[in-house]
């Protein structure tokens, strides 16, 4: 059933969210406009506040609210190494849990033909200006384990081997601390095939 | 697995397959479009199958799936690897999703087409080799052509006479082969017809040849909408940067 008015277009608009269904957003709109209107008003503004401030790093890509976002205009990083990674939470989640120093590169997606994102969708054209820069090294591909993220991984690779850059990519692996009887084939197979000398 | 009570109205069925392409969907759950075995592509509902942890809904692996439900969307209710991953690195990865790319944008729904399922297989597994993936790419797209009804008949020309390994000929789209008298940029020696259809293209004349006339019929038959999964054949070149 549609709900008329204001509170229908709500609660439309509420469903934009990912994974937000008809019925969570009607849960939504009744918890903003019934207990927390305040809440709902800070949310709105921000929002809109957020919309106008954030963009995206013109070197990395990142969200950011500035032309360079902290990271990129961090002076202690190292230049000379450069990760490429899908998303913006890949940054924090590698930084977190590497202690990796050097920059970051974020594609914001992946190569996936049937999704409508080839390569020219990834402002490849920005990391290009990067390559070209002289400073970098290595590169590291972080891009995710999937076929898509395969096909990305090997796509960069081609391109910036051109330019007489080191490339690696980071290993696929049985999980920390897993029993190999639990690990799915797929995974297995993947960390026979990429097992190193011991 | 746990046995659902079987009501009369609610079908479930099993078949072997291939994950041709995942749509995230709602919550946790997932759009699948499957290539079977008995139902050709199929698209299902994958409920909570993007909840962390493995699954074997991969492209290119094997599967065994079960479904239940008719209509516009039958649930998935089990999937199971069903034997090795086929690992495709590299250009091999590419001619994958080519593939699969092929068969959403050329095979209509549940149309069973077990000759096309062979090849499928057959040709991932040819891929999964180190050897030039042209040529089966070519017999793929031949066989899939020939089982959507748009046969191409390539021993003999539209008039009925028997192609010659040394003569020239040009491919009419709903016409058949046309002899033509010298060889053009858009024309096939029939020792190319012969091999395309035998499964022996060899040389570089042969593999060039077939997949002019291959792409200019698969242009044809996607109703020029370009393939998104050739952009990825065509690596970015960079220009050196400045000494
Ligand atoms: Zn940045």
């Amino acid at each position: 059933m549609q709900v008329p008015g204001v509170l229908g277009q709500l609660m439309h608009a509420l469903r934009c969210l990912p994974g937000v269904g008809p019925r969570s957003a009607q849960r939504m709109a009744f918890q903003l406009l019934l207990r927390d209107r305040d809440g709902a008003r800070r949310l709105a503004e921000t929002l809109l506040l957020a919309l106008d401030r954030i963009g995206h790093c013109g070197d990395c890509r990142t969200l950011s609210e500035d032309p360079r976002c902290r990271l990129c205009a961090d002076p202690g990083r190292d230049r000379s190494e450069l990760c490429i990674v899908e998303s913006p939470a890949e940054v924090m989640a590698i930084t977190q849990a590497t202690g990796f120093r050097g920059l970051f590169f974020v594609l914001n997606g992946k190569l996936s033909p049937l999704d409508g994102m080839g390569p020219a969708q990834l402002r490849l054209d920005v990391l290009e200006s990067r390559l070209k820069s002289g400073e970098i090294r290595e590169v590291i591909l972080a891009t995710s384990t999937t076929v898509e993220g395969e096909a990305t991984a090997h796509y960069l690779s081609q391109m910036i081997r051109q330019v007489g850059i080191e490339v690696s990519r980071i290993a696929y692996g049985v999980p920390f601390g897993g029993e190999l009887e639990y690990v799915d084939g797929t995974t297995l197979a993947h960390a026979f095939k990429g097992r190193q000398t011991f | 697995m746990t046995s659902v009570p079987c009501k009369a109205w609610v079908m479930s069925t099993e078949a072997s397959g291939y994950l041709l392409h995942q749509i995230p969907y709602r919550e946790t759950s997932s759009l699948v479009d499957v290539f079977t075995l008995t139902h050709g592509r199929h698209r299902l509902l994958a409920r909570g199958l993007r909840k962390p942890g493995p699954t074997p809904l991969h492209p290119f692996t094997p599967l065994q799936l079960a479904w239940s439900g008719r209509g516009s969307l039958p649930v998935l209710t089990r999937v199971e690897a069903a034997g090795t991953p086929l690992t495709l690195t590299a250009t091999a990865l590419y001619c994958g999703l080519y593939l699969n790319e092929l068969l959403i944008r050329l095979l209509p729904q549940e149309d069973p087409c077990p000759a096309v399922y062979a090849g499928y297989h057959q040709t991932l597994t040819r891929l999964t080799q180190k050897d030039c993936p042209e040529a089966p790419l070519r017999y793929f797209e031949l066989l899939l052509l020939e089982s959507l009804g748009y046969g191409l008949r390539l021993d003999r020309s539209a008039v009925g006479c028997p192609v010659q390994a040394d003569r020239h000929y040009h491919y009419r789209i709903d016409y058949g082969l046309e002899e033509v008298p010298a060889p053009t940029a858009d024309s096939l020696s029939g020792s190319t017809l012969s091999a395309l259809q035998n499964h022996t293209l060899s040389d570089e004349i042969q593999l060039r040849q077939a997949k002019r006339l291959m792409r200019r019929l698969i242009h044809h038959y996607t109703q020029g909408k370009p393939l998104g999964s050739r952009a990825l054949f065509q690596t970015r070149t960079i220009t050196s940067p400045p000494a």
